[in-house]
């Protein structure tokens, strides 16, 4: 890798700083332990593929996130997922909604448009405009998104009775 | 959401992370990616050393092939006209009978085709040529083998076609006589061969022609 603004990373010193942080994103998406892994690898594949420059470590991890938001777009509409998704629904089989036990659970009841612009903006803690250079969305859409995720989390919540 | 709401989501994602079995394999795999692409790069940096090292020996080749057929050589061995019989005219000669160069220049020799021509008719032919656009170059020199000929002027050349204009065939001149050497390169390639003998003759070596221009 030919990173000019910031230090070269091992294998190793890649695996320590980001995985965790892109495993999160993709899991609090598609809460799938192994497509968050799928998800985390090829992901950083990309990053050693992709031999680019970055001005600063900021610069890196927004890259890292965007990735990773195309990447679980690509893996959401792939078709063996698809035909995952219908078999279950073939199946017959209906899971009640549990109540959330914690507010983790509750995110993970959102509507998915919702669950990663929330993960960015609370775990991440990245400001409207970073997401929405990542999610390639509008600071309005974002903020919209933000709005009404916290408004359907509060619901969710209230419902448990917890946080409010 | 409040800040404790905030707070406890943090807290309980921090739980949320990979396996130490998937972090190893992920590394191998990531470790074996950057081996690949280290040697890809190695493989791409040989190739362009070895283009480059093809291209230095492919213009060394050609500047030395350049050199050793460029006319001062050539021309050296050409046949001399004061070796020709009078007798022996020849249409259709060419000088060089091969393809040369001259100050690196490729040029492909052609003959001068004379078979509708009759040697009389020579200078006329000759005088338009060296006065038409398809003249390159003239060389002068004080010998028939060019080394160190220089190219001469238009109004050099206007008067070598002006000697052509008024010439007349002629016996041939005296071989001890002092020569001037002249080559007219023209753009197709054809080159043709004169020389000048104390300004009043003419002759065309290749068609062994002698001229008068008195």
């Amino acid at each position: 890798m030919s990173n000019n603004g910031v230090a070269e990373l091992s294998a190793r010193e890649l695996v320590d700083k980001y995985s965790a942080m892109i495993y999160r994103l993709a899991y609090a998406r598609l809460q799938s332990t192994a497509d968050a892994e799928d998800v985390t690898q090829e992901v950083l594949l990309r990053y050693i593929r992709a031999d680019k420059s970055f001005n600063d470590e900021e610069h890196r991890k927004a890259w890292l996130l965007k990735v990773t938001v195309n990447v679980i777009k690509t893996l959401v509409s792939s078709a063996h997922r698809r035909h995952d998704v219908e078999l279950e629904e073939a199946s017959g089989v209906t899971y009640e909604q549990e109540e959330p036990s914690g507010v983790k659970e509750a995110v993970a009841q959102l509507p998915e448009k919702y669950k990663v612009a929330i993960h960015l903006f609370y775990f991440e803690q990245l400001s409207i405009e970073q997401i929405s250079k990542i999610l390639n969305k509008s600071q309005g859409t974002v903020k919209s998104l933000l709005s009404r995720g916290r408004e359907k989390l509060r619901e969710l919540l209230s419902e448990e009775g917890q946080y409010v | 959401m409040s800040d404790k709401i905030q707070s406890k989501y943090i807290e309980e994602y921090k739980d949320v992370k990979p396996s130490a079995e998937f972090l190893d394999k992920l590394t191998l795999t990531l470790e074996q990616e950057q081996a690949k692409k280290k040697r890809s790069k190695i493989k791409l940096v040989r190739s362009v050393a070895s283009i480059a090292a093809c291209l230095v020996v492919a213009v060394a080749a050609g500047v030395l092939i350049l050199n050793n057929t460029k006319p001062s050589s050539t021309a050296s061995s050409s046949t001399d006209s004061s070796e020709i019989p009078n007798s022996s005219i020849n249409n259709n000669v060419n000088i060089y009978g091969d393809n040369t160069a001259i100050s690196g220049q490729p040029i492909k020799i052609d003959e001068w085709d004379t078979s509708t021509l009759s040697p009389d008719e020579y200078a006329d032919a000759m005088a338009q040529m060296l006065s038409s656009d398809s003249l390159s170059y003239i060389l002068k020199s004080g010998s028939n083998n060019f080394v160190g000929a220089d190219r001469i002027g238009d109004d050099e050349i206007a008067s070598l076609s002006q000697k052509f204009k008024n010439a007349t065939l002629t016996d041939k001149a005296d071989d001890s006589a002092t020569r001037t050497y002249y080559m007219a390169v023209f753009e197709d390639g054809l080159i043709i061969k004169l020389s000048t003998v104390s300004d009043s003759y003419v002759e065309i070596p290749s068609k062994d022609v002698f001229l008068s221009v008195n």
